[in-house]
Parts: C-alpha cells; sequence; structure tokens
C-alpha cells in the first residue's frame, strides 16, 4: 500500500532488547485495557432478579364457578420490567372445592411452559406442545412433564379469591421459582 | 540443512493469507515506516480512532436498553444509569466521550494544520477530514436529543428552527428532521436513526477512506531536514505511544464518569418556561453569532456562518499552494489559523455564560414589600409624585391607559359588581390600598397572591405603571359608590322566602367574585381559598359567625388576604350568601362522590397503578430546577427552605408566624420520609398529586398540583428530587453500580502504577546489569 522503500530494522540485540520491552509494555497496557473494558461490559448485560413480588391480585367471579369443574380464570395485574410498567392479563386454572376451598393451578406445563387445557369428555389435562396429560389432582399421567401441575398461592377473603402470579422453572423435577 | 517443520500459527497464517492477502496486508500495515522517528504529537489520529470505537461500542451497549420513544426515553436511560450495573460507566463513556472525541478532532486538525500536511499530495485526506469533522458535529447535534431531558429536547428544537431558516433548503431539512408539525415522537426517531445508524455508517466509510487515502503518502514527518535523517516504525514504536494516549484518554474517561457524572436534567417539559434553550457546548459559538445578526440577517448566521467555515477549511490547500512546511516560514496562514480558533473559542465562551432576561429575573428574590424601610416608601412616593407631575411625556391619560392596556377586560369601574373575573376597582377601594401596594399589584400580582390569574404587567414602563395608580386613587377618592342591584321581590311563604334567599345568595356568591377564591364543589382545589361545602361542613360556622368573616375576614384570621364584602354586598345581599353558605352544611356532595367513582374505575390520575410512564414517580427529576420551582410554588406555604420555622404564605411578606396546619418538608415528618428515594418520593408523590386538606381550621390547603394540571408531571418530578435533597436523599443515586464509581478509578490507578513501577524496575535492572 505505502509507496516507501523498506528500511530494514536493526537487529543489534540492544535495539531488539528494546524492541521488545516496548511490546511488552504496549501488551501490559492494552491488556489492563482490555480488563477494565471487559469485565462491565459483560456485568452490564446480565439482568438481575428483581421482583418476583408480585402481590396478590383479585381474581373476579370466583363464587359463580361452579364447585368441583376446573374452570379457566383470568385476573388483572402489572408487570413490570425494568423501566417499563404494564396492565397484564394472566389466566389460571381454578377448581372450586367449596367457598372457602380452592385448587390454583399455573396455566403453564412444567415441561416447557405450553398452555395446556381442560377437556372435560376424558375429565384431564393435556398438553398440545409434546403430549403431557394430568389428572384433576393435577399429578402428571402421560407425557414428558417432570412434575404434577405447579399451583399457585391463593388467598380467600371475604369470599373473593386472590391469587398471586409465579414462574416456576420448565423441565426440572422440582418446583423451583423464578 | 533447510528447517521444514513449521510451527502451527505460521500454517495458519500462511492459510489465510494464500487464501485472502490478508496477513500480508496486516504486516505491510504494521511495517509503516515514519519519517524522523515515532512522535507524540502523531499520536492524535489514532487517539480519535480509539475515541470514536469507544463511541461505538457504549453506543451499541445503551442500545440493550434505551428506548426512543417520548415516555420511555428519559426513564430508560435512568434505568440504564442507576440500576444496570456499571451503567454509570457505559453511560459516562458515551457522554464525556462525545465531548472528548469533539476536542481531540479539534486538535488533530490543528496539529495537522501546523505540520502543514493538508499540502500536496496529501490534499484528499484534509478534505475527507472535514467531512469527518462536519460528521462529528452532527452526532453531537443528534445525541444529546435522545435521553428527551430538558437540555435535550431544547437543544434539538434550537438546532432544528435553526436549520430549518436556512434559505431555500430550511423548511424541508426541517420537515425532513420533524417527521411531523413539531417536535416530539417522530422528531425522536428520526433523529435516533440519524444517531444510531446512518451517522455511524456515514463515518466508517470516510474513516476508511481517511486512512486509506493517509496511507498513500504516509506521515509528512518534521519539516526541519535535520530532524528527517532516520525511520521510525509504526509498530511496535508509534503504537506504544498510541497506545499510552488512548490509555491516558481512557484514565480520564473512567475519571469524569466517576466525579463528574452527566446531569439529571429532568424530563422534556415544553411547558415549562423557566428553562433557558441552548445548544450543545460545542454549537455555542453558532449560538452566539446569530445574537449579533437579527431579523433578515439571521440567514447569514444559520448558513453563512457554517458555509463560510467549511469553505475556509476546504480551499486551504488550494490558497496555499506552497511547498514550505515549516509553519514559521508560513506566518500569516499560521496566524490566521490561530486567530480563527481564539474567535472560535471566545464566541463559545460568550455563548456559555450568556444568560437569557427570563433566567435573570429567576435569579432575582421576589419584591418583599414588607422589607421596605420607611425611608424607601417615602422616596416611592416622591417618585411617584414626580413621575405623576412629569406626564407630559405620556400622551395618555391614566384613563386612557386602562382603557387601552386591557384592563377593562376584568375590572370595571362602575362602582358596581359585575361578572367579571376581577374585582370592580371603585369597589375596591374599602380595601384601602397603598400607591406602593397597587404599584405592585399591577408589575406583579403573583407577589400578593401566588395563585392569582391576574397577568404582571411587568412590561410597562415606570410612567404607564404610575398613571395606572394615579388614576385608581383619583377614581376610589372621588367617585360613588352606586347602590347595589335590589333583590327580586320576596314572595309571601316563609319557605319559600328561605329558598328564593338562598337561591339569590347563590346567584350573588356566583357573581360578586367569591369563585375566584373559593369552590363549591366538595373537594380540594389550587385556589387560595377554602373550598366552601368542605370547610362549612366541617367547622359547621354559625350565620353570625358566617357574616362576621364576610364583613371583616381579618377579625378571625389577621393574615387573611380574604377582601372584606363590606361595600359590595348590602345587608339584605349578606344575609343572602349567609342562607346560602349555611345550606351547604346539608349540601349532599355528589361531586366528590362522582370524583371518587371516577377515581375507582379510572385509576388513570392515581401514580401507583398507571400504565403510562410518564407519572412524576416514575421520573428522575432535576433537583436545581426543582429548587426554582419550589421557590415560585411552594414557599409561601412551606417556606424558603421547605422549613416551617419560617413564614409562610402571606405571613412570609408581613413577617408572621407561619400559617397552621403547613407541615415543615425539612426535617420532613418520619412517616414519609425514606432512604430509598423510590419509597420516599412514592409518599410525597400523592400529596403533590391530588392535595390534601388542612387538618388545622384557618390554614390553606395542599392544592393538587397535577390534577388540576397546575404544575406538569415533569415539573412534579424536580419538585421531588428537590425535596428528598434538603432531607439528604439522592433521588439520583446510583443503585446497582457493579463497583462504585470513585473505587474504579483508583483502583485503574493503582493498576496503572503498578505497571509503570515494574517497567521501570525491569528497564533499571537492565541498565544494571549491562
Amino acid at each position: 500500500m505505502t509507496e516507501h522503500k523498506h528500511t530494514p530494522r536493526s537487529n543489534e540485540p540492544e535495539d531488539v532488547q528494546k524492541r521488545n520491552f516496548i511490546v511488552g509494555l504496549t501488551a501490559a497496557f492494552m491488556g489492563l485495557l482490555t480488563f477494565c473494558l471487559t469485565i462491565p461490559l459483560v456485568s452490564y448485560l446480565i439482568p438481575s432478579n428483581e421482583g418476583s413480588d408480585e402481590k396478590f391480585e383479585k381474581v373476579p367471579n370466583f363464587p359463580a364457578i361452579p364447585t368441583g369443574v376446573p374452570t379457566k380464570m383470568t385476573f388483572e395485574s402489572i408487570d413490570k420490567q425494568a423501566f417499563i410498567t404494564n396492565n397484564v392479563v394472566y389466566d389460571i386454572w381454578v377448581i372450586k372445592h367449596a367457598a372457602d376451598k380452592a385448587t390454583v393451578y399455573s396455566p403453564l406445563c412444567p415441561h416447557l411452559n405450553c398452555r395446556y387445557t381442560f377437556y372435560p369428555n376424558k375429565e384431564q389435562f393435556a398438553c398440545p406442545c409434546h403430549g403431557s396429560v394430568f389428572n384433576e389432582s393435577g399429578k402428571c399421567i402421560g407425557g414428558p412433564a417432570p412434575r404434577p401441575l405447579d399451583t399457585l398461592p391463593y388467598k380467600i377473603q371475604g369470599g373473593e379469591l386472590f391469587v398471586q402470579w409465579q414462574l416456576y422453572k420448565a423441565a426440572i423435577p422440582e418446583k423451583v421459582q423464578i | 540443512m533447510e528447517n521444514n517443520k513449521k510451527s502451527i500459527v505460521n500454517v495458519v497464517k500462511d492459510w489465510i493469507d494464500e487464501r485472502t492477502g490478508l496477513i500480508k496486508a496486516g504486516a505491510e500495515f504494521l511495517h509503516e515506516e515514519i519519517p524522523g522517528g515515532t512522535r507524540f504529537s502523531y499520536t492524535l489520529g489514532s487517539a480519535c480512532l480509539f475515541l470514536l470505537t469507544i463511541q461505538i461500542v457504549t453506543g451499541i451497549w445503551q442500545l440493550f436498553y434505551y428506548v426512543p420513544t417520548i415516555d420511555y426515553a428519559y426513564s430508560s436511560l435512568s434505568y440504564l444509569r442507576l440500576q444496570v450495573p456499571w451503567g454509570w460507566l457505559i453511560h459516562g463513556f458515551h457522554y464525556w466521550g462525545g465531548t472528548l472525541f469533539t476536542i481531540i478532532v479539534g486538535l488533530h486538525a490543528l496539529r495537522v494544520f501546523i505540520w502543514g500536511s493538508y499540502k500536496k499530495p496529501r490534499e484528499m485526506v484534509w478534505l475527507i477530514g472535514i467531512v469527518l469533522i462536519v460528521l462529528t458535529a452532527l452526532f453531537m447535534f443528534t445525541g444529546p436529543v435522545l435521553p428527551w431531558d430538558k437540555t435535550g429536547y431544547w437543544a434539538g428544537q434550537v438546532g432544528i428552527g435553526i436549520a430549518g431558516s436556512v434559505p431555500i433548503v430550511g423548511p424541508l431539512t426541517e420537515q425532513i428532521l420533524q417527521g411531523a408539525n413539531k417536535m416530539g415522537q417522530m422528531a425522536l426517531l428520526r433523529i435516533y436513526v440519524l444517531h444510531v445508524a446512518l451517522l455511524p455508517g456515514a463515518i466508517a466509510v470516510f474513516v476508511m477512506l481517511h486512512l486509506v487515502a493517509f496511507r498513500k503518502y504516509g506521515e509528512s514527518g518534521p519539516w526541519d531536514e535535520k530532524k528527517r535523517k532516520g525511520v521510525g516504525y509504526f509498530w511496535p514504536e508509534q503504537i506504544f505511544k498510541d497506545v499510552v494516549v488512548s490509555f491516558l484518554i481512557f484514565m480520564l474517561l473512567v475519571f469524569l464518569s466517576a466525579f463528574f457524572p452527566a446531569p439529571f436534567a429532568g424530563l422534556a417539559d415544553p411547558m415549562d418556561t423557566l428553562v433557558t434553550p441552548k445548544p450543545a457546548w460545542n454549537f455555542l459559538f453558532l449560538y452566539q453569532i446569530l445574537k449579533f445578526l437579527p431579523g433578515p440577517l439571521e440567514a447569514l448566521g444559520t448558513a453563512g456562518a457554517p458555509l463560510f467555515i467549511i469553505l475556509l477549511f476546504g480551499t486551504l490547500p488550494f490558497l496555499d499552494k506552497s511547498p514550505e512546511k515549516n509553519p514559521f516560514k508560513r506566518g500569516f496562514v499560521v496566524l490566521t489559523g490561530f486567530a480563527f480558533v481564539a474567535v472560535i473559542l471566545t464566541l463559545t465562551w460568550m455563548g456559555y455564560v450568556y444568560r437569557s432576561p427570563a433566567e435573570l429575573a429567576q435569579m432575582e428574590p421576589p419584591y418583599k414589600p414588607a422589607e421596605l424601610s420607611e425611608m424607601q416608601k417615602a422616596n416611592l412616593t416622591d417618585k411617584y409624585a414626580a413621575l405623576v407631575a412629569a406626564s407630559s411625556q405620556e400622551t395618555k391619560s391614566g384613563k386612557e391607559l386602562f382603557k387601552t392596556l386591557g384592563c377593562t377586560e376584568c375590572h370595571t369601574t362602575t362602582g358596581v359588581s359585575s361578572n367579571k373575573q376581577g374585582p370592580d376597582l371603585l369597589m375596591a377601594k374599602t380595601n384601602n390600598r397603598t400607591a406602593e401596594w397597587l404599584y405592585t399589584q399591577i408589575i406583579s400580582p403573583q407577589t400578593h397572591n401566588q395563585r392569582t390569574i391576574m397577568p404582571p404587567y411587568a412590561h410597562l414602563s415606570r410612567q404607564k405603571v404610575w398613571l395606572l395608580v394615579n388614576y385608581i386613587q383619583t377614581l376610589q377618592a372621588t367617585g360613588k359608590i352606586a347602590a347595589p342591584t335590589p333583590p327580586p321581590a320576596a314572595p309571601t311563604s316563609t319557605t319559600g322566602g328561605a329558598t328564593d334567599d338562598k337561591a339569590y345568595g347563590e346567584q350573588l356568591v356566583n357573581s360578586v367574585g367569591c369563585l375566584q377564591c373559593h369552590t363549591v364543589q366538595g373537594r380540594v382545589s389550587n385556589k387560595p381559598g377554602p373550598d366552601l361545602i368542605l370547610a362549612i361542613q366541617k367547622d359547621k360556622p354559625t350565620k353570625d359567625w358566617l357574616k362576621a368573616q364576610l364583613l371583616t375576614p381579618q377579625q378571625h384570621n389577621p393574615m387573611s388576604i380574604m377582601p372584606s364584602f363590606a361595600s359590595r354586598l348590602n345587608d339584605q345581599q349578606l344575609n343572602a350568601v349567609v342562607d346560602f353558605l349555611d345550606s351547604l352544611k346539608s349540601r349532599k356532595v355528589e361531586a366528590s362522590a362522582a370524583a371518587e367513582a371516577e377515581e375507582a374505575s379510572g385509576s388513570a390520575e392515581t401514580a401507583s397503578t398507571s400504565s403510562s410512564s410518564i407519572q412524576s414517580a416514575n421520573i428522575i427529576g432535576d433537583r436545581d430546577h426543582g429548587a426554582i420551582l419550589f421557590h415560585q410554588s411552594c414557599i409561601m406555604c412551606h417556606g424558603p427552605h421547605g422549613d416551617n420555622k419560617t413564614p409562610g404564605f402571606t405571613a412570609y411578606q408581613t413577617g408572621n408566624v407561619a400559617p397552621h396546619g403547613v407541615p415543615a418538608l425539612n426535617p420532613i415528618d418520619r412517616g414519609v420520609y425514606n432512604e430509598d428515594p423510590q419509597l420516599f418520593v412514592n409518599h410525597i408523590d400523592q400529596f403533590i398529586q391530588k392535595g390534601a386538606p388542612n387538618p388545622e381550621p384557618g390554614g390553606p390547603a395542599m392544592p393538587d398540583f397535577g390534577q388540576s394540571h397546575a404544575l406538569t408531571q415533569a415539573q412534579i418530578a424536580d419538585l421531588e428530587a428537590y425535596v428528598l435533597w434538603i432531607n439528604g436523599v439522592d433521588r439520583t443515586m446510583i443503585i446497582n453500580p457493579g463497583m462504585e464509581p470513585k473505587e474504579f478509578f483508583f483502583m485503574l490507578l493503582w493498576l496503572t502504577s503498578v505497571i509503570v513501577f515494574l517497567a521501570a524496575c525491569y528497564w533499571f535492572i537492565v541498565k544494571l546489569l549491562k
């Protein structure tokens, strides 16, 4: 690229030693620079695990649902991610046993988090993704799901149902909150 | 004997080189020869490249969090800076990097200019360099707008306005930049695309062209033949010098990011008139030039100045054609260059220190008539008399001015109450105002009553104002107050009479000016007087008390600014009003029920569950701006520093004790205080948004600044930052630093010293062993 003549470099041991020293020092500064920049650049990308401090939200119409039948219910909540707050609708499966007792399932299959559905003709929950099947008690009776359906924390106060939305890690036998 | 064994590294290198030629090209690149040896003065170019790389990397890294919408730009950036680990560093590098890049580019251009390296055959490198300077300026124009904070918004607005005033291409440029008929979301998106895609692409291309053109002939080297004897090499000596300089720049960036973080200028707020729009610092010279070119000459500045500068730079290699490179033999050219730099620096400084008249007015303390000494009062009276006597200069009389200046829009002078906004000025004579009071009322009514809707007439000359004062005083001295309008015929039945009187009383309340200061709705308002339903239902005053309040309010509360209605209402009217007010004790407050229902269902106004992110509690405000707003909106009740011990409200002017029931803000109640800035803000936000009734009778209620839009959300955020600050809590506290900024800087300093020390020891030992 250049049009210079190539002046040969001196190979005197002193000059070589000086050159090597400078190379070493350059490498040291570059190394420190890289170190001081890489750690921040990588740490910056790792998200913090803020907020699984979800509140118990009211699920409307609990007194109106039939007893003993798994019913899909929805409730509104606020989803906060970093600086963005969104109104969000969550869905859950609820089996009302009595006016003050219920089972609340997360709608996400514990295998890989697809949403499953209840089939009243078979009285079973079935997941469309990989064929997991669960009975009304949440026990996995077929398919690859590693654990039973995840229940969500709930309260019944004054006849109304309140549920706390939570996420659990998929594909492992233990129920671990994310 | 040939050694056929090659190391793996060489095998790979040869394989790549055979197929791309990259290894040889790299070797050529590193082998650049520099006539006269390597020098630190040649490092500025690679310092530019280093800073550009920093800008690109930190810029891209910020894209992981930055959202280019007007409702999330500011909060996403605040999140990045305070809650993402090392976010302070990434943002700080980018913020200071922009400024340093501009400065280093300038120094690099200056160095090249002094060395005469723009001369043949290197003209192309110089010309491409000019393009790079223009691109740098465009980066500095688009970048600061992206945070959508007060400084950025106005810099963008002013900049686009300047671009729009360029003849011929201006209006189209303005339309394309704004993407709409005003500055807003579309403008932000376009400026964003410019800053993160178009400009980086352009500068990458031109940087490569710049380097290619540069490498054709290389560094021009020393102008002194004696110093051109030897040859230096790019690798490793010049690269070593480049790395040292780049490393020092890196340390400077860390230092600036840690000790001088970018300010939080508060969310952009076009409704806030307390901000002086100024462009980014590198455009201040242009901003200053425009001040010298008013009216039709403006185009000379907006188009002429940049064009002139670019032409000056661009034609330099063709105007200065002599091959002489020694600056001491090119005195005229070099001195012209220095003069140019001096002019730019001076204009920049002038632009920086400029304060607009509005800004100067903000800095002045408010006019406080209570503090005038007797002598000053006497002086004013003398001057007033003298000015009135010298009214031959003013051709209009006070009476004519009253008509022509717009006073009649709100005031009558007939002695009969009207349904205009302001009081009838003849009836107001019972207030017995002095000439000085009237003077202040005309030029700054807000001094007497912060929430008056009377606009200040501060622009009038003193003479005009004194003429008006004289007119009002003459009117009040000589005018007769007409008899008040008779009430409608009283019906025969007593119950009917009561109803009629109440209805008449309500009519009067609506027409004689009560509603200027009171509301009758059952909710707290931001008017100076209490809501009458709330007050009367709470205190249940007797009719006698109500009548006395109308006749002499000061008898119940010496600090009250409520005027007497003794002269505006006759006895029957007073009784009617009292009857009406008394009936409010049993009035059902449908209005407040409706308001509650609206709050329950809508919930759009409350700060806690809103989905819109432009809520003050989510915005990190500017505490310095908050101090100014506090001075304007809060001190009359809370005192100058929010300290309840100092006088507030009208007491602030008369020097009496603080009004009842107003809580101190400094130090604030411990139930509200919280060392977590977000929790602290959440506590006080509800008061500023919705207001609050005064727990003690007679004291002023807290107005609902948010709901009534008396203050914007951005302004409330600034106020909150200030209130936190005076309580020792920093709204801009870094929550997730990764590593504390100052700690990081000192660690860096220590590691650098260790390297330098070890290198010195090694060198010394080597010398010793010789």
